[in-house]
């Protein structure tokens, strides 16, 4: 047996291709790792796999016949899902690709999908163009002769946000994915990853400092609108949450 | 004579006579094998696959699978194994 240092990128996947391996359940079902890894797709970086020698089969070879053989593979997926950043909605998008090597997948809806990618690849590329969103209309007047009433009622635009930008109608956006490279939510770097995966931008680091702070506490007022003066804005306050927001 | 008469002529004395030579069936040495290695989810051949095939203890042949598929004709006789040594045993069965 043989034990392997996980590297930035790592997955049980890559790690039993590397290997040599068909099925990553020949590694990861091995020993102590499944217990030491919940998920085979997250593993923290200089983490120790072990990985299993390799035993080999001998089969009869019957003459004047065919022998035929079947082997056993886990195939590896990669599934994109695109939303908006509160999740509740999906946009309007005119044309999704994702491609990764020489595979790729197309469609209009917010689910990219490709079957049996190479696990030893790390990189992707998602280009989306997205639709206009419907223009906003106000609600009818419900009531005539407010215009004394105090305090003054509160009309949508009221509410534009003036920083809001969204990309032009047939705009191209193209993100560069860092496929497989997500760490548990469990460790300061696998929360990092998480919130600037979803925006908000921070150092993915392994140590906390001023600015995963500001990070941390910018997403609890975006997500949770309950941040108190004397909270600590340790990214372990939100793991449980952002794991939600961010995996589910 | 009846027809019994002349099978007993015929017949006669040769219990005493040495049997028929027997002709040994001739050794059959143009044998053959096909392997044919598929995946086992959709069942589409194998790109590549390395094997060695021993018969008997020294001899082997190593070769590779491509497109799934591997054949030889003019095998002598003998007891084949085969092995796929970049096959871990639990990733690989017979059909």
């Amino acid at each position: 047996m043989a034990n392997v240092a996980s590297s930035a990128g790592d997955c049980f996947s890559r790690i039993a291709r590397i290997q040599g391996f068909f099925n990553y359940l020949s590694v990861y079902n091995h020993a102590d790792n499944a217990t030491t890894f919940p998920n085979p797709n997250q593993i923290e970086e200089g983490s120790t796999v072990k990985v299993p020698d390799k035993q080999m089969k001998a089969f009869n070879l019957p003459l004047d016949a065919e022998k035929k053989f079947k082997i056993i593979r886990q195939k590896t997926k990669l599934r994109i899902k695109i939303c908006m950043a509160d999740a509740a909605q999906t946009p309007g998008i005119a044309k999704a690709r994702l491609t990764i090597g020489a595979k790729k997948a197309a469609e209009t809806t917010g689910t990219l999908e490709i079957d049996d990618i190479d696990p030893t690849l790390t990189n992707a590329s998602l280009t989306v163009v997205l639709t206009n969103p419907p223009a906003y209309v106000a609600p009818p007047p419900t009531t005539a002769g407010v215009a004394n009433q105090y305090p003054p009622p509160i009309v949508a635009p009221d509410f534009d946000d003036p920083k809001t930008v969204w990309p032009k109608e047939g705009e191209t956006i193209v993100w560069n994915l860092q496929v497989g490279s997500l760490e548990p939510h469990t460790v300061i770097r696998g929360v990092l990853q998480r919130l600037e995966n979803l925006g908000f931008a921070c150092p993915v680091q392994k140590v906390e400092d001023a600015p995963t702070r500001r990070a941390v506490r910018t997403y609890r007022r975006f997500v949770e609108s309950k941040v108190a003066p004397n909270d600590t804005d340790a990214v372990a306050d939100i793991q449980a949450n952002i794991r939600a927001r961010h995996d589910d | 004579m009846t027809p019994r008469q002349q099978i007993d002529a015929l017949m006669a004395g040769v219990a005493d006579q040495p049997p028929d030579i027997v002709v040994p069936c001739k050794a059959v040495n143009a044998h053959w094998f096909k392997i044919l290695v598929r995946w086992e989810d959709d069942l589409t051949p194998v790109p590549t696959a390395n094997f060695e095939i021993y018969r008997g203890h020294p001899q082997y042949a190593a070769d590779i699978v491509a497109k799934g598929k591997y054949g030889q004709k003019s095998v002598p006789p003998g007891n084949y194994r085969i092995f796929f040594p970049n096959i871990h045993d639990a990733e690989i069965v017979e059909e």
